[in-house]
């Protein structure tokens, strides 16, 4: 087991955002978090992430505890994150964006005497290529089109070589069709590169085409944890969740 | 336009940048054996401008910190030389080294504090420990000598005519602006711009945004430092005011006149500032307030600074050319 929750809390104010959370993910699983808004799921995210403290509960990785640890101490345990509102370096360039992420990853961003445009560029094209944006190294990433800048966060988290990675509504905004191929992306990552994959999403069909297993949290806690077909056949998820069949 | 003209137009562009730059040595070579001797003193003040702003836009240019008292830095450099070399006997070029390290650590001390805040909080604290620094140099006599500052520092004798002194400054200032135009094309540079424009995003790819803001407040406040240390022989003197409050204030307008996001902006800001205290100075006692117009409608008009509104002009002209327009 490469992550696991056991009994995370996390409260704002009287509000219970995430409410003695429990799960394990496995190595190279590819698991989707669903629940309607206010379930708690960024929430989660934020926890995993260190950017939120908990009450109580911890999060271990790759069996190491690292509840409350600062969040570039988690990456430094190669958890990659790429976030719900589009999070890039808006004025550095497309291949900045990666090439910054990858000198992170390598510990060389203390490194003031190289000269960074010229370091890493094949490991830069190579993530480019992955993320279907090596036609746009050179733009700004700041004038990408809003899809283009959803890949280039999954991109700069690929950067990172994060073993877990978390993906907070990859396909948010984008069409049906760019949707499609965002999710196809993510399956590919997941099976060619084994990485483990934990999203949070939106789109039910979606969903339920990919992923291996689905959580779903209500009110802050899990009320559905399985494969896809029992998650839809769950009396309590078609009831509290979708409000009809699906 | 195909590729082909672009490919025969690269090398003519490349011919071009090093005739400018062999026209630009010769003429900051032969300058001082055409200008009166006053207008020599210019262009040292305008380089010793050009390295204090370049120093300051390390922290709000590259890293979005906008420190409100950098001239305490400048000023620390400036004592220190004249410290080392009055008490001490030292040679300056000795002082040099060893009062951008005596920077070094004041900024490490002040950064500690000042670099676990950002914005606001951040232009505050740099303010309150600029004043304090103020009150040490101006209340501790003995070290300091007070508001008389210390007088009589000059330039080793090598260095000691007007174009010595100015071949000094410029090859000290144009090696120091070469060190900090790498800093920031180096990964650490790059690091710096992803915590200027993305906090939250620059943790989550591993980086301890606190540790770069130290880092770099002491490699602004070092470059600042070394400013300050060239100062102190152009001048012959440092006093308190050199690193107080309205001193602080210069970096800044240069800064935001010429364009913080242009790497040139401060030396176009600092050639602006400094000729026109000269020039607009010798009709007006209220040069100052012309310099504040030409902020308040630079701010208004030019968001980028000159530096900036050059660079958009230049990049739509190229790429009007590249499509053929």
């Amino acid at each position: 087991m490469i992550l696991k929750i056991d009994g995370l809390t996390k409260n704002f104010g009287a509000l219970k955002a995430v409410n003695d959370v429990s799960f394990g993910i496995d190595q190279g699983d590819l698991v989707a978090l669903i629940g309607p808004n206010g379930a708690g799921k960024s929430t989660l995210f934020n926890v995993i992430t260190g950017f939120l403290t908990p009450e109580a509960g911890k999060v271990i990785f790759n069996g190491e505890d690292i509840t409350n640890l600062p969040p570039y101490r988690i990456a430094h345990k190669r958890i990659g994150v790429a976030f719900q509102v589009t999070n890039i370096f808006p004025g550095l360039t497309v291949f900045q964006n990666i090439q910054v992420a990858l000198f992170a990853s390598r510990g060389k961003t203390k490194n003031m005497f190289s000269l960074a445009p010229k370091m890493m560029k094949d490991d830069t094209s190579e993530v480019l290529e992955t993320v279907r944006l090596s036609k746009m190294a050179q733009t700004p990433a700041a004038s990408l089109p809003q899809p283009d800048k959803k890949r280039l966060e999954l991109g700069i988290a690929l950067a990172s070589r994060p073993e877990l990675l978390l993906l907070d509504e990859p396909t948010a905004g984008q069409s049906a069709e760019e949707t499609f191929s965002t999710m196809e992306l993510v399956k590919k990552i997941n099976e060619e590169q084994g990485l483990t994959i934990l999203f949070i999403e939106h789109k039910i069909p979606v969903v339920f085409g990919i992923a291996h297993r689905i959580i779903v949290l209500q009110y802050g806690s899990v009320i559905a944890d399985g494969e896809p077909q029992s998650v839809r056949e769950n009396k309590e998820v078609q009831k509290a969740y979708f409000g009809e069949k699906v | 336009m195909n590729k082909e003209t672009l490919e025969t137009l690269r090398p003519g562009m490349r011919g071009w940048k090093l005739w400018t730059l062999l026209a630009g040595v010769i003429v900051a070579v032969i300058i001082p054996h055409l200008l009166p001797r006053y207008y020599i003193h210019l262009l040292d003040l305008f380089l010793i401008g050009s390295l204090f702003a370049l120093s300051f836009n390390i922290l709000l240019g590259s890293t979005g910190l906008l420190s409100f008292n950098h001239a305490a830095y400048f000023g620390v450099g400036a004592y220190a030389t004249a410290l080392l070399m009055k008490n001490l006997g030292l040679h300056y070029f000795i002082a040099i080294p060893l009062s951008m390290a005596i920077t070094g650590v004041i900024a490490a001390i002040i950064g500690y504090f000042c670099s676990r805040v950002v914005a606001m909080p951040f232009a505050i604290l740099t303010l309150a420990f600029g004043e304090l620094l103020f009150v040490i140099s101006s209340k501790w006599y003995t070290l300091t000598r007070g508001d008389d500052g210390i007088q009589s520092v000059y330039p080793p004798s090598i260095i000691d005519s007007s174009a010595g002194f100015y071949y000094f400054t410029l090859i000290v200032v144009a090696l120091a602006t070469l060190a900090i135009w790498r800093i920031l094309n180096s990964p650490f540079g790059y690091t710096l711009q992803c915590i200027r424009d993305n906090r939250q995003r620059s943790q989550s790819i591993g980086i301890n945004v606190r540790h770069y803001q130290w880092m770099v407040f002491i490699v602004s406040g070092v470059f600042a430092g070394l400013a300050g240390s060239i100062f102190v022989t152009f001048n012959w003197s440092v006093a308190p005011t050199d690193l107080g409050v309205v001193k602080g204030g210069e970096p800044i307008i240069m800064t935001i006149v010429g364009g913080q996001y242009v790497f040139g902006g401060p030396i176009i800001g600092a050639a602006i500032f400094t000729f026109f205290q000269f020039f607009i100075g010798k009709i007006t006692i209220y040069w100052a307030l012309i310099i504040g117009i030409v902020l308040a409608l630079v701010i208004r008009f030019m968001r980028g600074g000159i530096g900036g509104f050059i660079q958009k002009k230049v990049t739509a002209r190229r790429q009007a050319q590249q499509s053929g327009v």
